[in-house]
């Protein structure tokens, strides 16, 4: 895979247990689009020297194992705010791609929308991959993959892409899931030529992913369901078929949708049982 | 990383972690990311919600509007009546929501059942130092120490054991306790895996220590957990079909209403003419009984369902399992007595009647005794003996042929691997006269590939293809005739090395095939039948068991289930995509063999999604989700486990499959019944909006008050209703197919019936009443009548009267839609006499007596006016059963 455009990817670790382990998840896309891998860490003012030194040793260990894959890698100490410091690193040196993690989201405080990574998604000029670690002993062993695509789908080629090293590097099943949103009441009346019905057009809207995931070589299997809730049923489904990990789109939900039933990405990376993968390309 | 697959160092380095465990600052670090160790129930409505919901939908706001409006009026225009109509309406909205709250709460318990399989406390190691702290703050990488007794907070990845055994019931619904180790496993999946204990099991032997790598909903018990308590079955067709008809009739009352307001207005009406006009419009419109009717019938059929031995959880169920067209059972105690006895053998080579061996002189069939006996978790206590199913038989079939308790104790039980679901065989190791010998028992398909010998005839032999294609044979004949089949092998171990570190006992292999047992659970004597009234109501029966594909098969054609079914084994399913499994559901003829309870839910969505009802039975922790993802869960009243019931919707108190079907007869019986009671109700609101309409139309002295409407509504209709609820299946019920999901509860021949027939002639006997009596009193067409008048109190008491006599008469032919009233006996209701009884009594004491006289604003009519009404109660009997004959005659000759 020589003609992908991730040729520089920085990964943003803090010391803390859930971004070591989302920084191992980066030595799989370095590996497989042959990048040059920076790790940063950012010293803010606040920060104790425990905490200093956690992210310190943190990149020590993170360019230790890297190494031992064979990857091209770097370890970068920054100074000041993180999402300044990372931004303008990001920009000076042409990253192409920034591997951050989140924590679980609050609901009362709708964390993830606050959160730094959040931040870094709309702020930097490259694309972003966020990782929330839900189920570390099923980490960065993803025989099992579920890929939602929720409306009509979101950016096909590079989630292909993105998609791609993992499936060849754990001969990952794929599974691409499609919710028709429904009112309960309206799945209660379906009969199963409207469900047929139903099918197709979800068919219809994951077939070019479907392609581009062929192109790739890759065999997924494809799920479409009719719910209520985009939410319940990638929860359900991950919890149900015990999947290792679910890699999400980011989408742009109208502000209406929001305001009335929640954005979906906030509470899956709420409610997940595994570890999640959100994508955001610019 | 796959957590299982790891050595303890790896296991210390992926999960950041030590032997002294995480330090306080880092497990405090931790717990923000992972969040607290618990399992959290998805969020419900409150139950202030939920019954606020009831008294605000769009029924009850048109109610509440004419209360609030008719009190007004009371204040403005006292004298008229406005405020206790007010009161009443208010009444009739309270009335009606609280017995919609009452049809559709249900506690929700499964969770809690759940939560109590979790600990309070747990041992761990933080900082070096060993403490007790609560389960909720357990994080991924925390060292925790379990012991004999303990409840397991989180997943935990074994690091050190001595002797564990887990009981894993709530998992994997396996009763017999696994052993665990602590040595890398790298082809288990983390669930089977025998160094991974899981949340809500308990270690019933030995202790061990370990480190989290899950906790709180993401551990494999949360997902069950989360699948228990988010998924929402939703509303029932009943439900559905009740608001449908609750909102059409709340629109079509509305827009009357303000239609004739309107006409009212032009036509130069006063205002409060026109408003009280309005008002018994909308409230003539509306059956006030209705809901509270389906309601009780409900209740009363969930009665009817418990002395048939199933114990209805939710009323709306009752009628949801009249619409199943599908039902997922499990086999073993369902479909079977769950009572196993051995019935045959294979030993040299030969397959055998029990009563056919000679344990004496063949020492081959000793031996599989021998192996029976000993490779066996039952015991004998005060003579009974105690233990699971299969080994109760087996040590059932020893005990006929020798003393167990005296060769238990001449040959000890040194170690033994339990049984374990995903391995399929358990080993014992004895003590015996040469140095030690170790017992394998399992399935026949597993132990077989284990085996390189065969005892023949007292002398091992060699396991060649042409003995193994005769074992094979045998097995096919032995699960061909439904029968259950253990195998039994055994290995000698070094006598000099016989203690349990032997090396034949740490890898099982090599083994000696001693022969098979077959056991049968013979079917339930009801099944058979059951199953051909499923056959017949168009209801598909899928077995869905642990078992092996052959005995499933031959079970299921001995009961009549099939004759040659697509047997889907749980690994054939679990590498199948959603579309493939639906497909694979459309066969007629299927059935799922050793598949785990966690495959339940993948075909109950499957089925689900190909637009089917689905009943499903379960028993297990883990059989929870499904029984909640169906549209009826039907949890086993002897053999399951509490978070099983809490889950399902119908209890089954005998566990029997034939009960099931009893009940769907009693569900389709009710749906057929809320039809005949609708068609009752609604056919009343005919001669109680005819008044209205003449009223503004000809300018007549209004016949019926709104009080005396809600008299009909909410009084003298509802026992008759209710009676009419209790009516027994009709014959051949079960010979139709299941309900459509389109089928609607007011469909256009009930509304044309009740709307176009029946009212009309009601409406005719009530007018003709009312004019007569005014008539014959001296009232001339165009007279103004006070309302304050007693003959305007009589004649609307006639119109009234005139009304309920020609209900009781309605309430005979409502008994079916298209039988004779002759034709059908008038006890087999006893129920609609009592009704019809009580039903006269009201309008008896509203008629002749001072409360009713003065709460309904009636009066005392003479008997001539009941003379002159009672005829009209014949009309409408009559001109039915010419109605019905006509119907009859269409319904022959399309048949013909």
């Amino acid at each position: 895979m020589t003609d992908h455009p991730f040729k520089k990817i920085l990964v943003a670790v803090d010391g803390s247990f859930h971004c070591n382990v989302a920084a191992r998840y980066s030595y799989l896309f370095a590996q497989a689009f042959h990048s040059k891998l920076f790790v940063v860490t950012v010293i803010t003012k606040d920060m104790n020297e425990k905490a200093e030194k956690s992210a310190t040793w943190s990149i020590t260990r993170i360019i230790d194992e890297a190494r031992v894959s064979g990857i091209d890698i770097e370890g970068v100490i920054l100074k000041g705010d993180v999402i300044e410091a990372i931004t303008r690193f990001v920009k000076e040196n042409k990253i192409d791609l920034l591997i951050s993690s989140t924590r679980r989201p609050q609901k009362e405080r709708r964390y993830f929308v606050k959160s730094v990574t959040s931040s870094l998604m709309s702020g930097v000029p490259c694309s972003v991959i966020a990782l929330r670690i839900s189920h570390p002993g099923r980490s960065l062993r993803s025989k099992k993959v579920l890929v939602p695509v929720i409306g009509d789908g979101y950016r096909d080629k590079e989630r292909a892409d993105i998609i791609s090293p993992i499936a060849d590097r754990f001969n990952s099943n794929i599974t691409v899931f499609h919710v028709i949103e429904l009112s309960s009441s309206g799945i209660k009346r379906l009969e199963k030529l409207e469900k047929d019905k139903l099918t197709e057009s979800g068919e219809k809207k994951i077939a070019s992913f479907m392609k581009e995931l062929r192109g790739r070589g890759i065999h997924a299997s494809e799920k479409i369901v009719t719910g209520s809730k985009v939410r319940d049923e990638i929860i359900s489904e991950a919890s149900h078929h015990k999947y290792d990990l679910i890699i999400l789109g980011t989408t742009k939900r109208n502000i209406i949708k929001r305001v009335v039933s929640g954005n979906p990405v906030e509470e899956i990376l709420r409610d997940t049982p595994c570890d999640v993968m959100l994508l955001h390309f610019k | 990383m796959a957590i299982q697959a790891l050595t303890s160092e790896e296991v210390y380095n992926a999960l950041h972690t030590s032997p002294s465990g995480l330090d306080e600052e880092e497990a405090s670090e931790r717990l923000k990311t992972f969040g607290l160790n618990e399992i959290r129930e998805a969020q419900k409505t409150s139950l202030l919600h939920n019954i606020a919901r009831h008294f605000t939908n769009l029924f009850a706001l048109l109610l509440w509007g004419a209360s609030i409006t008719a009190i007004a009026g009371g204040l403005l225009k006292p004298g008229e009546g406005f405020f206790i109509l007010g009161i009443a309406i208010m009444g009739v909205v309270l009335i009606n929501g609280g017995f919609a709250f009452y049809q559709e709460y249900r506690a929700e318990k499964a969770f809690d059942e759940l939560k109590k399989l979790l600990p309070y406390m747990v041992t761990i190691i933080r900082g070096g130092r060993e403490r007790e702290i609560t389960a909720s703050e357990v994080v991924p990488g925390d060292i925790v120490l379990l012991k004999e007794g303990d409840r397991v907070s989180s997943d935990i990845r074994l690091l050190d054991v001595t002797e564990m055994k887990v009981d894993n019931a709530s998992i994997t619904g396996e009763s017999k306790p696994a052993k665990r180790d602590a040595t890398p496993h790298p082809d288990a999946e983390i669930s089977d895996s025998l160094n991974i204990v899981l949340a809500g099991t308990s270690v019933v032997r030995g202790q061990g220590r370990g480190v989290v790598f899950a906790t709180g909903m993401s551990t494999e018990f949360g997902k069950i957990a989360r699948l228990t308590s988010e998924i929402v079955s939703g509303m029932s067709p009943l439900e559905m079909e009740t608001i449908r008809v609750t909102r059409t009739i709340t629109v079509i009352a509305v827009c009357l209403g303000i239609i004739f307001f309107t006409a009212g207005v032009f036509i130069g009406r006063g205002f409060w003419e026109n408003f009280i006009f309005a008002l018994g419009i909308v409230v003539a419109n509306v059956p006030e009984g209705l809901l509270p009717t389906v309601t009780l019938s409900l209740a009363m059929a969930s009665q009817r369902m418990s002395k048939k031995k199933a114990l209805v959880r939710k009323l709306t169920a009752v009628e949801t399992l009249g619409s199943v067209t599908v039902i997922c059972t499990d086999k073993t105690g369902t479909l079977t007595q769950n009572r196993m006895s051995a019935v045959n053998i294979y030993t040299n080579s030969i397959l055998k009647e029990l009563q056919h061996i000679d344990a004496n002189s063949d020492l081959s069939t000793m031996m599989l005794i021998k192996g029976s006996a000993l490779c066996n978790d039952a015991y004998l206590r005060d003579g009974a003996i105690v233990g699971e199913q299969t080994e109760k038989a087996l040590l059932e079939f020893a005990q006929n042929y020798i003393d167990v308790d005296n060769l238990r104790t001449k040959e000890p039980r040194i170690a033994e691997h339990p049984f374990d679901p995903f391995r399929k065989w358990m080993a014992t190791l004895h003590e015996d006269e040469s140095g030690a010998i170790i017992y394998v028992k399992g399935a026949p398909e597993v132990l077989i590939n284990m085996c390189t010998g065969i005892f023949h005839n007292g002398e091992v032999v060699a396991f060649d293809d042409v003995r193994k294609k005769k074992a094979d044979e045998a097995l096919s004949d032995m699960t061909g005739r439904a029968l259950r089949v253990l195998a039994v092998a055994y290995r000698d171990c070094n006598p000099l090395l016989f203690k349990i570190k032997c090396p034949e006992w740490e890898k099982i292999e090599d083994l000696v095939l001693v022969g098979f047992l077959g056991l049968e659970d013979p079917p339930r004597p009801e099944v058979p039948g059951a199953i051909k009234d499923c056959n017949e109501a168009g209801i598909k029966i899928i077995m869905v068991t642990g078992d092996n594909p052959e005995t499933a098969r031959a079970v299921g054609r001995e009961i009549g289930l099939f004759n040659n079914p697509d047997i889907v084994t749980g690994t054939e399913l679990r590498g199948m995509n959603h579309k493939d499994i639906m497909n694979a559901l459309l066969n007629d003829e299927i059935a799922f063999a050793r598949v785990t309870p966690a495959d339940k839910m993948t075909i109950v969505s499957a089925l689900k999604d190909l637009g089917e009802v689905v009943a499903v039975t379960g028993d297990g922790v883990n059989d929870a989700p499904a029984l909640k993802k169906a549209d009826i869960g039907i949890a086993m009243g002897l053999s399951g486990t509490d978070v099983a019931k809490e889950a399902a919707d119908i209890i089954l108190l005998d566990d029997n499959f034939a009960t099931i079907v009893r009940a769907i007869e009693e569900g389709r019986a009710v749906f057929e019944n809320i039809k005949k009671f609708t068609t009752y109700i609604l056919s009343s609101n005919i001669p109680e909006i005819i008044p209205y309409i003449a009223y503004v139309i000809l300018g007549i002295p209004l016949p019926l008050t709104v009080v005396q409407i809600l008299a009909v509504d909410l009084g003298t209709d509802m026992l008759p209703a209710l009676a009419l609820g209790t009516e027994p299946p009709e014959p051949g019920l079960l010979k139709r197919p299941p309900r459509s999901v389109k089928e609607r509860l007011l469909s256009l021949p009930l509304l044309a019936r009740a709307y176009l027939f029946l009212g009309p002639i009601e409406a005719i006997a009530s007018m003709a009443g009312f004019f007569w009596f005014l008539s014959i009193n001296g009232w001339h067409w165009g007279d103004a009548l006070s309302s304050k008048n007693p003959l305007y109190w009589q004649a609307t008491t006639v119109c009234l009267t005139g009304i309920i006599v020609t209900q009781v008469a309605n309430v005979f032919v409502c008994r079916s839609g298209i039988l004779s009233v002759f034709s059908m006996s008038l006890w087999v209701n006893r129920f609609m006499l009592a009704g019809i009884s009580v039903e006269i009594v009201i309008i008896l004491l509203i008629v002749y007596t001072s409360p009713g006289n003065i709460m309904f604003a009636t009066s005392p009519i003479p008997l001539s006016m009941w003379l002159f009404l009672i005829p009209f109660a014949f009309l409408l009997l009559g001109l039915e059963e010419v109605r019905k004959l006509f119907v009859r005659n269409m319904m022959t000759r399309r048949i013909s």
